[in-house]
């Protein structure tokens, strides 16, 4: 079953796309997050969602690296999110 | 991979096809003309926008005498890949034989373009060079453009691509590195109408022996072309999927 780790994987691998993976892995690590070369999630900090990370992810981004971040994997996640039933928390 | 590439010139990416772009530190949308060399014909392809004129011009003169180019390709008619038409006709005096859909000759006029054209769908989608060299072209309607049209070299088997296969990065490299699939998506999600419409017209490209992908954004395709392929065929794609978000 899909997860909101998958879509924040998804997320990353995308942005290893349009940015590059060192700047990815770099601007995760300040969250907490771990991300290994092959855009997969490590590990994460404790006492937060996955579901949480996300938003969180989303928001820094924007701030971080501007809009295009985010357009960049909208229509990508507003499908994963239908395709598996899982509630858009963006 | 890995090879060191000077973007300040021109590059020779196939005997006798140059890619005549620019790169920007700042911009995730680069354009991508390239020029085909074949003696008697030369053709320019998608020669690009008014501010980057001078770096194109420049990049041009430097592989051929701009004077023997007689034909120029254009997939549509975003102002990004022909804007710079006017100025080439007013530098070299001169007009073309732009090879581009009927439905795009419409459109071309109003950037001031005075070439005359060579409507391939009115011409069977091929056009025969002096050499004998052929070059195809297939039609892929709404992909972003009704008339949009892509053009397949058969000497060197590149397909130029116009804006499919194109990406949007910062992390930009000539040739498709480790993660230009991803940003090849990230581009095509939003400017592509719906899958179907996607599948149907890259799964046209399948007949053809393919040895590069020359997109007229992003980076140049040059290994597991059927790779990128497929990503466009199963892509989830239209900004229709946003609908309900606002």
């Amino acid at each position: 079953m899909a997860t909101y780790r998958d879509a924040l994987e998804l997320v990353i691998r995308r942005e290893f796309g349009v940015y590059g993976a060192e700047k990815i892995i770099d601007f995760a690590a300040k969250l907490g997050i771990t991300v290994g070369r092959n855009g997969n999630i490590i590990s994460t900090p404790p006492g937060k969602s996955d579901r949480e990370l996300l938003v969180e992810f989303m928001n820094r981004l924007r701030e971080e690296f501007g809009e295009v971040s985010v357009i960049s994997c909208r229509v990508a996640l507003n499908s994963f999110f239908m395709k598996n039933n899982l509630e858009n928390p963006l | 991979m890995g090879e060191e590439l000077d973007y300040s010139r021109a590059i020779e990416i196939h005997d006798g096809i140059y890619w005549l772009g620019w790169t920007e530190e700042n911009s995730a949308f680069r354009s991508n003309p390239y020029l085909i060399d074949d003696g008697e014909d030369v053709i320019l392809i998608e020669p690009g926008s008014v501010p980057h004129f001078n770096t194109f011009y420049s990049k041009l003169e430097s592989v051929v005498e701009p004077e023997r180019v007689n034909y120029i390709f254009v997939s549509h008619q975003d102002p990004d890949l022909c804007t710079g038409i006017p100025l080439l006709e007013e530098r070299l005096g001169k007009t073309f034989t732009i090879l581009t859909h009927t439905r795009t000759t419409f459109l071309l006029p109003f950037y001031g373009i005075k070439s005359g054209y060579y409507a391939v769908d009115m011409h069977g989608w091929k056009l025969k060079l002096k050499s004998g060299r052929e070059l195809k072209f297939i039609f892929m309607p709404y992909c972003h453009f009704p008339g949009m049209t892509v053009m397949y070299d058969e000497k060197s088997k590149i397909l130029f691509s116009g804006d499919l296969f194109g990406g949007l990065s910062y992390d930009w490299s000539l040739y498709a590195g480790e993660w230009y699939i991803e940003a090849m998506k990230a581009f095509h999600e939003h400017y592509m109408p719906s899958k179907e419409i996607l599948r149907h017209n890259v799964s046209k490209l399948e007949k053809l022996d393919i040895a590069m992908i020359a997109p007229q954004h992003g980076s140049i395709i040059r290994e597991d072309v059927q790779r990128y392929i497929e990503a466009l065929k199963n892509l989830e794609c239209g900004e229709y999927m946003l609908l309900g978000e606002e």
